[in-house]
């Protein structure tokens, strides 16, 4: 597929610009970790600035942690998807739960650690994470998300309510235990 | 926002601003030790998405100009050892302009050329947005190498440091001291080097 966009400013190119000459070998270092193909990593990472291009609206300062830690989880969850079709182990879960995951007692949330926190979404797998912090530090929508990722709508509320599970259980846990 | 959404707010930002910083800092040594082929990747992006006229080439050429001058002192790049004058040395004709005596390097174009106080400036456009600002003239002032990289292109010489917004690198051919300078990465100025060298 060809596709040809233009920035709207010389900010914008700029902005661009920036990102690309700055983390492109970051991002090929980090999706040659999950493809082990040079040529499959440049997909990805070709791949994830286009995505990013779409999203610049959404980037303050190219060179904040916050930036780079934006390309990268796009990045690396584009090469995960990629790994996932390669593997044909990508399926389609239907969400049909109506909670969504994150039902902790209020209480809780105040007992735990930051630095706890942390290293729990840290230990959650890398495609609930990505999407995770992509809702919660973006403020991207699902269809942006899954736009940005590949992926579809639906996975990524499966996705996300896994994610809240998958914390909630571990805060739950530790809770109880320090509670 | 209710608490628990303001939780997971709080959690997912000090979680990115905590990997970001790490990551940056990941990035900034790839870029000084890692060497990726990244031409195919930068045509696959670029050809995407279309540039714009860049307004920082003037500035980019400012920086060009002045090095020789601010990096005043210190160790001599050109002194021992350095290449040797030519017999075709390069000579600035009557207004001065000393001419380019290389082919430019593939996907560069030559946009623009200016004279200044002895210096022969030449504007070059990339196609992959890294353009690149040659600044030519005689060598009358010692350079400062302690913070550049010295390297060795085509059996001569040559000198690179990665400064705060732009990438440098300056060696000396034919009597003339060439000062190379583009915004993001020292392999564009490298391609020049071996054009030149």
């Amino acid at each position: 597929m060809i596709i040809f966009l233009t920035f709207s400013s010389e900010q914008e190119q700029d902005k661009f610009e920036y990102l690309f000459h700055q983390y492109k070998k970051l991002l090929l270092h980090h999706t040659y970790g999950i493809l082990k193909d040079y040529a499959l990593a440049e997909d990805a990472v070709s791949e994830a600035y286009i995505r990013v291009y779409k999203n610049l609206h959404k980037i303050d300062r190219p060179d904040s942690p916050r930036t780079v830690a934006f390309l990268v989880t796009i990045a690396r969850n584009i090469s995960l998807t990629m790994l996932a079709q390669e593997k044909k182990h990508l399926t389609e879960v239907l969400f049909e739960e109506q909670s969504d995951g994150f039902d902790l007692e209020e209480t809780i949330l105040t007992r735990v650690s930051t630095a706890r926190v942390q290293e729990l979404l840290h230990q959650m797998r890398e495609e609930l994470r990505g999407v995770f912090i992509l809702k919660y530090t973006y403020d991207l929508s699902h269809r942006e998300i899954a736009d940005t990722l590949g992926i579809s709508e639906n996975n990524v509320t499966v996705r996300l309510h896994r994610a809240k599970k998958t914390l909630a259980a571990a805060l739950k846990k530790e809770g109880f235990e320090n509670g | 926002m209710d608490k628990k959404e303001e939780f997971l707010r709080r959690a997912a930002n000090e979680y990115v601003e905590l990997q970001g910083e790490a990551l940056r800092q990941e990035a900034d040594r790839l870029n000084r030790e890692a060497v990726y082929p990244t031409a195919g990747l930068e045509r696959r992006v670029f050809n995407a998405v279309r540039p714009r006229k860049r307004r920082w080439l003037a500035s980019l050429a400012a920086v060009a100009a002045c090095l020789a001058l601010v990096f005043l002192g210190g160790r001599t790049l050109f002194g021992d050892g350095g290449s040797a004058p030519s017999p075709t040395a390069q000579t600035p004709d009557d207004t001065g302009i000393i001419a380019l005596s290389f082919q430019v390097p593939t996907g560069f174009t030559q946009t623009g050329m200016e004279q200044d106080q002895g210096k022969s400036i030449y504007y070059f456009d990339d196609r992959l947005g890294d353009n690149v600002v040659l600044t030519l003239e005689k060598p009358t002032t010692l350079i400062d190498a302690s913070s550049f990289t010295e390297l060795n292109i085509n059996d001569a010489d040559a000198y690179a440091a990665s400064k705060e917004g732009y990438q440098i690198m300056t060696f000396e051919k034919d009597e003339v001291l060439y000062t190379l300078t583009c915004r993001y990465d020292v392999n564009t100025l490298l391609r020049f080097g071996e054009v030149i060298l």
